[in-house]
């Protein structure tokens, strides 16, 4: 199936680790940090052609060592046909 | 695509996260997200339908479909998060085997209990399904039917298949599945405090400066509400958290002090802190003096196994388990007395400087603590003891009801709390706390169901576990199971459960969405509406009531539980189920359908469907001709207004994002039981435990007692069961989305990686788990997120391809009846 999906997260990690964090996740496919604040929070993107994709990307971030909290926001969808 | 249109979804994507995080948006998605002609989307408020926190969804539809989803920034309790399970709501009503038509165990055209499943007609099977009640009440009466619900059930599905059973039918043999989950939590609610749920609320999160996990592993199963100690942990630097279980798992990530301690010894390691407590003069004597009483609980009481298991037998108090006897402070100071810090750390394991940091948080009195537990504390066959345990630091320390003072009870299921515990969906139970057994109860919902008086039989019914056992000694023979997949969840399927869904003398409905383990071991299977796709209500941990609309038409036949419940009571004439003395007694009812009487009583069928929202489906009220939804809330909620439970009018909750009940004049509770926040308190009370007759709360004296099975010679290994985030509960809607179901694809066995050299196992080997009542097969797994301590494992129960509860026992806590999934014996050989 030809879908496009986007999601959003706030990710949480250790503020001494965060530019290494940001770092780390702008260099997954899909993934994009796209606001960054110094207590430890970040706002991440990931877009892809499936759940799968996203959850992948997702779960390696969680599994990221500095890594504590990863919330979930936004998810849409939508077939190209649709549009 | 347009790139227009990818990038208002990416900048809409942006801004809700960004929203969520407290943090400025972007101005280039700000702009985008203000173009009203990028969007055909319909955004709508609804509750999560996964787990007991609570939280509240944007949903978007297009097409009748469900598109996209995210957490609602006006809700208090997410506060615009969502979690991964939550993430994936849009995609749990379209897994490609949703079931669509009734479908009946048929051959050559007739139900055959050995036949093979047929889709059949609405009125064919409720048909079959009439012809089975009525034999069987014919032949065995009222306690031959039986029904096991859910707290995923609606406030109103829950209400009606009460009222259905116990005044329809005449049977309290109607249990939710929250008897596995929350049952022990009821019973220490009403032990020490005469009155269930929790006293505290969320906004506890952020004022608390401890936290301590009783066995709860809120990190993978709570993950909003961790997402909230989170941020108050590392916002607040001298916050602390402790975490104890029996075996590493990701809420650790967080931990100041870190605690795995050896199975059921949690019991210690209570009655040691309160002993702390009292040998360090902490005890808070002005909230001890007046609002407390102690008393000295019944010992040696069972484990709840069949009357005839030897263990069952020994016990001494077995028939009389919850019995306790009055104390003064002295004699409990002295009971607590033997549980030393030495005591307590050579049994539980822990480490003496890390109990001595724990008891701290609880004795300094500038300190305040809120406790956490789920199941760890509640599947335990001293799971009422446990959380008794509990209260008994808090209100010895008068660390309760107040903003970050909070032993706090989570729950498992969207309505554990709002259908199973508040409308009394329990063999013993009705609306608002009150029990079948007691007559003034009987006769107060007699009145409001406008019935004869002897109407709700006063024994108990049977609970979740007896409702097996029941089914494979025949005593028991007509069954429907609605919004829940028991065959997995229940203990010991080999020797009970499967056994007595397949009794030829049975007649097994299951009504669900999908194809579960237990549909599949059902007679008759109906396929059941979910969440969006009709309208309803749940109720969370914290007391909080939503509403949602209905916001999706549900796929082919499909209809909700309550459709059901309700369509078919119309298939009983009056006289039929009740005996001449009770309808002589009201002569008006005579020659009515149960449907007439319960459900067009004047009360339920009052509200006209014009009051429904001309912006939303309402498939069920239209079908009725009223609105039902209202109707049936309304009514039920007369049984707690004015008695603690207040709910706020129907109408109300589809404006907020839920209220906390009891709502008085208006006004939502945050802390019960303390003056200034909660209306029932007494002015000058200062704390108010109004739910025993005198307003105090009860300090128990419970020993440590042996769990029912533990590890020897042949069986050497403890195994433990849970649950990790991807997959709530047994996996039925969790595994229709295939990407969670890839995260996590199969149950694995977690062990320590020395045990698994010590047996010769290598990472990925396929092992057999057994135990004395069965065994599985699956994977070694000596890494990864769970960790084992040596001499255990850890096994998820989420896949049906694993069933991991062949090997548990069916051990209860002999007063709430709750099953011990926690911890059994076994032993591990290779394939």
């Amino acid at each position: 199936m030809n879908e496009y999906h986007i999601s959003s997260f706030i990710v949480r990690c250790h503020k001494q680790h965060l530019i290494r964090n940001v770092e780390q996740i702008n260099q997954l496919e899909g993934a994009e940090v796209h606001e960054v604040e110094s207590t430890g929070k970040l706002i991440v993107t990931v877009e892809g052609s499936s759940h799968r994709f996203i959850s992948n990307i997702t779960e390696t971030i969680r599994d990221m060592p500095e890594v504590l909290d990863v919330a979930a926001v936004y998810h849409e969808y939508t077939s190209d046909t649709q549009i | 695509m347009t790139l227009d249109r990818r990038a208002f979804m990416k900048a809409s994507a942006v801004s809700a996260a960004a929203t969520a995080a407290g943090m400025n948006i972007p101005i280039q998605a700000s702009n985008l997200v203000t173009d009203s002609k990028l969007t055909s989307l319909k955004w709508d408020k609804a509750p999560c339908r996964f787990c007991g926190t609570g939280c509240s969804i944007n949903v978007a539809t297009l097409d009748n479909k469900v598109v996209a989803t995210h957490g609602d920034i006006k809700s208090p309790v997410n506060k615009g998060l969502n979690c991964v399970k939550g993430y994936f709501l849009s995609k749990i009503m379209y897994g490609k085997d949703r079931l669509q038509t009734p479908i009946l165990r048929m051959t050559n055209g007739k139900y055959d209990k050995n036949g093979e499943f047929t889709p059949v007609s609405w009125d064919t099977a409720f048909d079959v399904m009439a012809e089975k009640y009525k034999k069987a009440m014919k032949e065995k009466g009222p306690t031959s039917v039986g029904m096991f619900g859910s707290g995923q059930w609606t406030v109103m599905e829950g209400y009606a298949a009460v009222k259905l059973m116990k005044a329809g039918f005449r049977s309290n043999n109607i249990d939710p599945n929250a008897r596995h989950c929350m049952a022990s939590a009821v019973g220490g609610f009403m032990r020490t405090f005469g009155i269930d749920e929790p006293m505290g609320c969320y906004d506890d999160f952020e004022a608390a400066d401890a936290f301590v996990l009783w066995g709860s592993n809120m990190a993978e199963m709570h993950p909003i509400l961790w997402t909230r100690i989170t941020d108050r942990r590392l916002s607040a630097p001298h916050v602390k958290v402790a975490v104890l279980s029996t075996y590493t798992h990701r809420s650790f990530d967080l931990a100041d002090v870190p605690m795995i301690f050896e199975p059921q010894t949690d019991l210690v390691l209570l009655n040691f802190i309160a002993n702390y407590i009292i040998q360090n003069d902490k005890v808070n004597w002005d909230f001890v003096n007046k609002h407390t009483n102690f008393a000295r609980g019944n010992t040696d009481i069972g484990y709840g196994l069949r009357d005839d298991h030897p263990k069952q037998k020994a016990a001494k108090n077995a028939d009389k388990a919850s019995g306790s006897t009055p104390i003064k402070f002295d004699e409990y100071a002295e009971f607590v007395s033997e549980y030393t810090l030495e005591y307590a750390s050579q049994i539980s394991g822990v480490e003496e400087s890390r109990l001595l940091k724990l008891a701290q948080m609880y004795a300094d009195p500038k300190v305040k603590v809120m406790s956490l537990w789920t199941m760890g504390m509640n599947q335990h066959t001293r799971g009422v003891w446990a959380n008794n345990l509990v209260y008994n630091i808090h209100l010895l320390t008068g660390k309760i009801s107040e903003p970050g003072n909070s032993p706090f009870s989570l729950t498992g299921q969207p309505s554990a709390c709002g259908t199973a515990r508040e409308v009394g969906t329990f063999s013993h139970r009705l609306p608002a706390d009150m029990v079948v057994a007691n007559p003034k109860h009987r006769k107060y919902a007699e009145k409001i169901w406008k019935l004869p008086e002897g109407t709700i039989p006063p024994k108990p019914g049977f609970h979740a576990v007896e409702h097996n056992r029941k089914l494979k000694d025949g005593e028991m023979n007509v069954y429907w199971v609605q919004c829940n997949n028991n065959m997995q969840a229940a203990a010991n399927i080999n020797e009970e459960g499967l056994p007595g869904y397949r009794n030829p003398e049975n007649f097994i409905v299951v009504s669900d969405a999908y194809p579960t383990v237990t549909a599949q071991a059902a007679d008759l299977v109906l396929p059941t509406a979910m969440w969006v796709e009709k309208e309803g209500a749940y109720g969370n941990a914290e007391r909080r009531t939503q509403t949602w609309h209905q916001l999706v038409s549900a796929p082919g036949e499909s209809k909700s539980d309550l459709w059901q419940l309700m369509e078919f009571s119309k298939r009983f004439k009056i006289d039929e189920v009740w005996p001449k003395e009770l309808l002589d007694q009201s002569p008006e009812h005579k020659n009515k359908t149960l449907y007439q009487v319960l459900f067009e009583n004047g009360q339920v069928n009052q509200y006209g469907i014009e009051e429904i929202s001309k912006d939303h489906l309402n498939d069920d009220a239209n079908h009725f001709g009223n609105y039902v939804q209202k109707g049936l809330f309304e009514e039920y909620a007369t049984f707690g207004r004015e008695h603690g439970h207040d709910l706020a009018p129907y109408e109300r909750y589809h404006q907020e994002r839920g209220l906390r009940w009891p709502v008085v004049d208006g006004k939502e509770t945050q802390w019960r039981f303390k003056e200034g926040s909660d209306p029932y308190v007494t002015a000058g009370a200062g704390w108010e435990f109004y739910g025993k007759p005198d307003g105090r709360a009860v300090i128990f004296a419970l020993p440590y007692e042996p769990p029912a099975e533990e590890p020897d010679d042949e069986y050497d290994m403890w195994l433990s069961t849970g649950r990790v985030l991807e997959h709530w509960h047994s996996g039925s809607m969790t595994q229709r989305v295939p990407e969670l179901y890839q995260a996590v694809p199969d149950a694995l066995i977690y062990m320590h990686p020395d045990d698994a050299r010590k047996k010769g196992f290598r990472r990925g080997d396929e092992v057999k788990v057994i135990s004395r009542r069965g065994e599985m097969k699956s994977r070694v797994e000596t890494r990864g997120r769970n960790k084992p301590p040596k001499g255990l494992i850890f096994v998820p129960w989420f896949d049906a391809s694993r069933l991991i509860n062949k090997v548990t026992l069916d051990a209860t806590d002999p007063i709430s009846k709750q099953t011990d999934f926690k911890k059994c014996a076994v032993k591990l050989e290779k394939v």
